[in-house]
């Protein structure tokens, strides 16, 4: 089964996952990793604990932020690991997606690409949103 | 088909909207609700919350039970989503089609006391759900999919 692994500066990447199972649902196949919460414990160990305690499984990776410590450590290893998909940008949409559509899509690629897409489109500025809905009710 | 009646005091919602329409293969939803169907902004909300391709229809309780009973329903696989269980049981009398209900969300308030979960029912509710045990139906709590059935006659 794969595996997700969220990780964040601070709460957020616990946070999250307790917002995610508020809407889905308790599930198995998640880790988190919360960076910077505790004075000596470093980054790069809690990321080898996951690792080792995942293997042989595919793990989708998503971090907070392009760019920041964390998905930079986690860009070190893609290059070396295979079996690691890593995704910037931690949100709920992309979660919901990415969980719920792990069931039935096969092909990985397939999968973060349609829950990065659909991610995205569901960021919105709902004032606009809703002066351009003349959503015509619909009937059976 | 009807795939599932639920009774959530937020209706549409994540969720509705993302657990429960995928688990069930629905491909429409049937909001079936006396206030929404003439309230232009609740309306609106509940649209933005629909799903990508799944079909919404918002319809008063009582068109409703006449859309259900016509047959033009028969060819979806039809989620419906009530507010309490006064509404839930009109459709259960008025449509004997319907043979499982999910108590997923009500609102705790005065004189309510809580069965299970999220789930807080006045006597006069009590009332009616038993009413629709004894008729048949399956009466089950459960917030999101994965969660295990409670059966309403287990805890009233």
């Amino acid at each position: 089964m794969r595996q997700f692994v969220f990780a964040s500066h601070g709460f957020f990447a616990e946070g999250i996952r307790h917002a995610l199972e508020l809407i889905i649902g308790k599930r198995t196949n998640i880790s988190t990793i919360c960076a910077y919460v505790e004075q000596g414990v470093e980054l790069k160990s809690q990321i080898q604990e996951v690792l080792e305690r995942t293997v042989p499984h595919e793990l989708i990776v998503i971090t907070d932020l392009f760019g920041g410590s964390v998905n930079n450590e986690f860009m070190n290893l893609v290059a070396e690991n295979p079996r690691i998909h890593l995704i910037a940008g931690l949100n709920l949409p992309l979660l919901i997606d990415l969980v719920t559509m792990s069931d039935t899509q096969e092909n990985t690629e397939a999968l973060i690409e349609d829950a990065l897409k659909n991610a995205k489109a569901s960021m919105q500025y709902c004032n606009l949103t809703m002066q351009k809905t003349k959503a015509e009710d619909e009937d059976f | 088909m009807i795939k599932l009646l639920r009774v959530d005091h937020r209706l549409l919602h994540g969720q509705v909207a993302f657990s429960w329409t995928q688990f069930l293969g629905a491909d429409c939803i049937l909001i079936a609700n006396d206030d929404v169907a003439v309230n232009e902004l609740r309306k609106t909300t509940i649209k933005l919350a629909k799903p990508q391709g799944v079909k919404l229809v918002i319809k008063n309780i009582a068109d409703s039970i006449e859309a259900l009973n016509s047959g033009v329903t028969d060819s979806y696989k039809l989620f419906i989503v009530v507010e309490s269980v006064a509404d839930a049981e009109k459709l259960v009398s008025g449509y004997k089609e319907i043979k499982q209900v999910n108590l997923g969300g009500i609102k705790a308030k005065e004189g309510a006391r809580n069965i299970s979960k999220a789930v807080n029912l006045l006597p006069k509710e009590e009332v009616l759900v038993r009413k629709m045990v004894d008729q048949g139906v399956e009466v089950e709590i459960r917030i999101v999919p994965g969660d295990k059935k409670i059966y309403a006659k287990d805890v009233l």
